[in-house]
């Protein structure tokens, strides 16, 4: 590939990535104008090692009543430790209509507890978003 | 048998997906059909299908349960889900009886192997794999006290221990939390805990004496060398003791002195030392009763807590309720600490151990301990008719007219045919009897176990006094005020008094016993006391000797190693998630009443607990 080709490749990628993020400013929960799009869910990461190795991750489950339980949950998501130091600790989801949502998360291992069973952290307390219309 | 045989040689071989290396499938298909449903994970047969098979022609096997295909090339199998009312062996043979299908075999569960060390005394080390042993004297040459109850606990009591095998096929190198042992100091240069000791990368030292003011904070008792052995005893290297950490960073802050006595102040200047040397958890094995409250101590803990650290306490051995026993420092209750009660071999707790089902966070073992002791250990029972001036039951010391006496050679009696009640020793006596000089000069430490009835004395005005001397002459023809080591001038209950002899390491070591009594008679009870026997204690340094210890010390001890193996491992845990980590051990009903989680500390569940998460957030974007 010639030179003058990548120059201009590269520039074209910067503009379009300042057009994007010129577009994408965050919303402030309740602004009733914009159309939600992209909601990113984010949690503090556990410490603990086996979340954060092979075999460990996190639950994510969205609902929508604050006292949702995991077999309440509208959708679940299964985030799993894949690499590094830590499993992810977040999650960015598109296409929820309108309304009130809250969201948990609940931290898992692959080792089995005392309980004989596999360890799970206690299911969080909720977060409260909300999705406006267009 | 044939089961378990035959899948061992497929993991040994490393053939268990390799169709093409099996050469014996009916062999196979056969040794599946006997099969213990406990034995299989979420009654899940794994069906190898023949090559190019196509995978919907498994549906026919659908009626059994819930079929999960996989495609890819790294798991050549489908996994069937047996359904519940479904015979698993039925599902075998129907399976491995389709042509289709090259063979079926059950989703077998295996859990983490359990790592056993190679330290010799292993084997008695209860509190990390209870077996059902019984904890024998005779294997080391320390203090040896064995707790009588449950010893052994029963075949019932397996498996009753902190789950340290378990935890170590994950863990087993604490190193990475420094850990400050607030005791008599540590005998750094012991074998199985010199690998295992922080040192100062600034002066090369182990920690502080704040007893002597320097810095060599060797254990001149033995406490603070037996508690950090609980943790850190170098693991799995074929010589005696296994910690709970196979490998830490002890720091030795010695704040205890020869006798085990701890003070404010130095305890306080222990922990500002650790906290400046990065001290994560302190153990600070000490217990007291006390009517006032120690406001500067318990500022000092809890100040430890604003800098990290987490600080474990035993509940003590005083058989009491920790709250209107007023011990402490358990009593402070503060967030950064843990008080930590003792249990025997068969998790109930230890006879002496305190208790306070809202104080007392966990129990955790607590006797029958067995641990590096940096002394040989020997004792002798005194034989008064060997005494100076009790030969013939009186005392022959010119003007002095004393009644010691004895029967046969079991005791000595003031006065003489003492009963308790009735014979007073009268006024104006100054009556003593002393042993003949002995050689103590080869001891390390001497301390004297001294059993007395119940005195009756005239409070304040006559006195019981033991005294020593060094230079072979009557300890009381001179001022004994120095040399007095134990003395009493008030009635009191029948007791053993423990009493440190050290000053008496000498070549020519003489003690004795003294009456006095001045003119006048009160009451009518002056009836004196009997002293029934006496034993010495000594102690000679040694690196390779142990002891078995019953103690909240020891408990506390295995607390510590605990939560910093579980640190080590998760260094970004807060101290509160910690706590309840730890907090997180095997609940035992009958514990309810005695520490508040009902729990006895166990590693596999501190390491293996996750803490609630925290900090969610979410960010809605146009």
């Amino acid at each position: 590939m010639r030179r003058d080709k990548i120059v201009f490749i590269t520039l074209f990628l910067f503009v379009i990535g300042i057009f994007n993020a010129s577009c994408e400013k965050i919303k402030t929960l309740g602004d009733s104008n914009l159309a939600a799009q992209k909601i990113l869910l984010t949690w503090t990461a556990s410490p603990e090692y086996p979340v954060n190795s092979a075999g460990g991750g996190y639950y994510l489950y969205i609902g929508t009543t604050s006292g949702f339980t995991e077999g309440d949950a509208n959708l679940t998501y299964t985030l799993p430790y894949e690499s590094g130091t830590q499993a992810p600790t977040s999650k960015i989801i598109y296409g929820l209509k309108p309304g009130i949502y809250y969201f948990k998360v609940k931290a898992y291992s692959a080792l089995t507890g005392l309980s004989g069973s596999q360890s799970f952290s206690s299911l969080s307390s909720a977060a409260q978003f909300e999705v406006r219309g267009p | 048998m044939r089961l378990i045989l035959s899948l061992l040689l497929l993991v040994q071989t490393g053939q268990a997906a390799n169709l093409d290396s099996i050469t014996d499938l009916n062999f196979l298909k056969a040794s599946y059909l006997v099969i213990n449903s406990d034995e299989v994970f979420n009654r899940e047969i794994l069906i190898f299908p023949k090559f190019n098979h196509q995978p919907e022609r498994m549906m026919v096997h659908a009626k059994l349960g819930q079929l999960e295909f996989t495609n890819n090339e790294d798991k050549s199998f489908h996994i069937l889900h047996v359904d519940k009312n479904v015979d698993l062996n039925e599902a075998l043979a129907h399976l491995n009886a389709d042509p289709e299908i090259e063979w079926a075999q059950p989703n077998f569960k295996y859990y983490a192997s359990t790592t056993t060390p190679t330290d010799t005394q292993f084997s008695q080390l209860w509190a990390l794999n209870n077996t059902n042993q019984t904890v024998t004297t005779g294997l080391g040459s320390g203090v040896e006290t064995v707790y009588g109850t449950n010893n052994p606990p029963g075949a019932a009591a397996v498996g009753k221990d902190i789950s340290a095998t378990k935890v170590w096929d994950y863990a087993t190198d604490c190193s990475a939390t420094k850990i400050g042992i607030l005791d008599t100091g540590i005998s750094y240069t012991n074998p199985e805990l010199s690998g295992s000791m922080w040192q100062d990368s600034n002066d090369a030292t182990f920690g502080y004496d704040f007893v002597n003011n320097d810095s060599n904070p060797t254990d001149d008792n033995g406490h603070g060398t037996f508690v950090a052995s609980v943790i850190g005893s170098t693991g799995n290297n074929a010589s005696r003791m296994a910690g709970i950490c196979w490998d830490a960073s002890l720091m030795a802050i010695k704040v205890a002195d020869k006798t085990g006595t701890f003070t404010t102040a130095r305890i306080i200047a222990g922990l500002n030392f650790g906290i400046s040397k990065g001290a994560k958890v302190f153990l600070l094995a000490a217990a007291a009763a006390s009517g006032s409250v120690d406001y500067a101590l318990k500022d000092a803990i809890s100040q430890a807590g604003t800098s990290g650290a987490l600080v474990i306490v035993p509940s003590g051995n005083n058989t009491s309720d920790v709250s209107t026993g007023n011990i402490y420092p358990c009593k402070f209750d503060l967030s950064n600490m843990l008080c930590v009660a003792g249990v025997d071999q068969n998790f109930s707790l230890v006879t002496t151990s305190n208790y306070n089902s809202s104080i007392v966070k966990i129990a955790a073992p607590g006797a029958n301990i067995r641990g590096v002791y940096p002394y040989i250990a020997t004792s002798s029972s005194i034989d008064f008719s060997t005494f100076n001036a009790a030969s013939d039951y009186y005392n022959a010391v010119t003007n002095v007219t004393g009644q010691w006496s004895q029967s046969g050679t079991t005791n000595l009696m003031t006065p003489r045919n003492w009963d308790g009640s009735t014979t007073q020793y009268g006024t104006n006596r100054y009556s003593f009897v002393y042993s003949t000089a002995a050689n103590y000069s080869a001891f390390s430490t001497i301390s004297a176990s001294l059993n007395l009835s119940a005195a009756s004395f005239s409070t304040n005005r006559d006195s019981f006094t033991m005294a020593y001397s060094t230079d072979g002459t009557n300890p009381f023809t001179a001022d004994f005020s120095s040399r007095t080591l134990y003395s009493l001038q008030a009635s009191t209950a029948a007791a053993t008094q423990t009493i440190d002899m050290a000053s008496c390491i000498s070549a020519t070591c003489i003690f004795g016993f003294l009456l006095q009594s001045d003119n006048t008679t009160t009451g009518g009870t002056e009836f004196g006391i009997r002293v029934n026997s006496l034993t010495l204690n000594f102690t000679t340094a040694s690196s390779i000797t142990d002891s078995i210890v019953t103690g909240t010390s020891v408990a506390a001890a295995y607390t510590a190693g605990v939560a910093a193996l579980v640190w080590a491992k998760s260094p970004n845990m807060t101290l509160t998630q910690l706590r309840t980590s730890v907090l997180n051990g095997n609940n035992i009903n009958t514990l309810n009443v005695s520490v508040e989680s009902g729990r006895v500390l166990n590693a596999w569940g501190a390491y293996t607990f996750i803490n609630t998460v925290t900090g969610l957030r979410a960010t809605v974007y146009e």
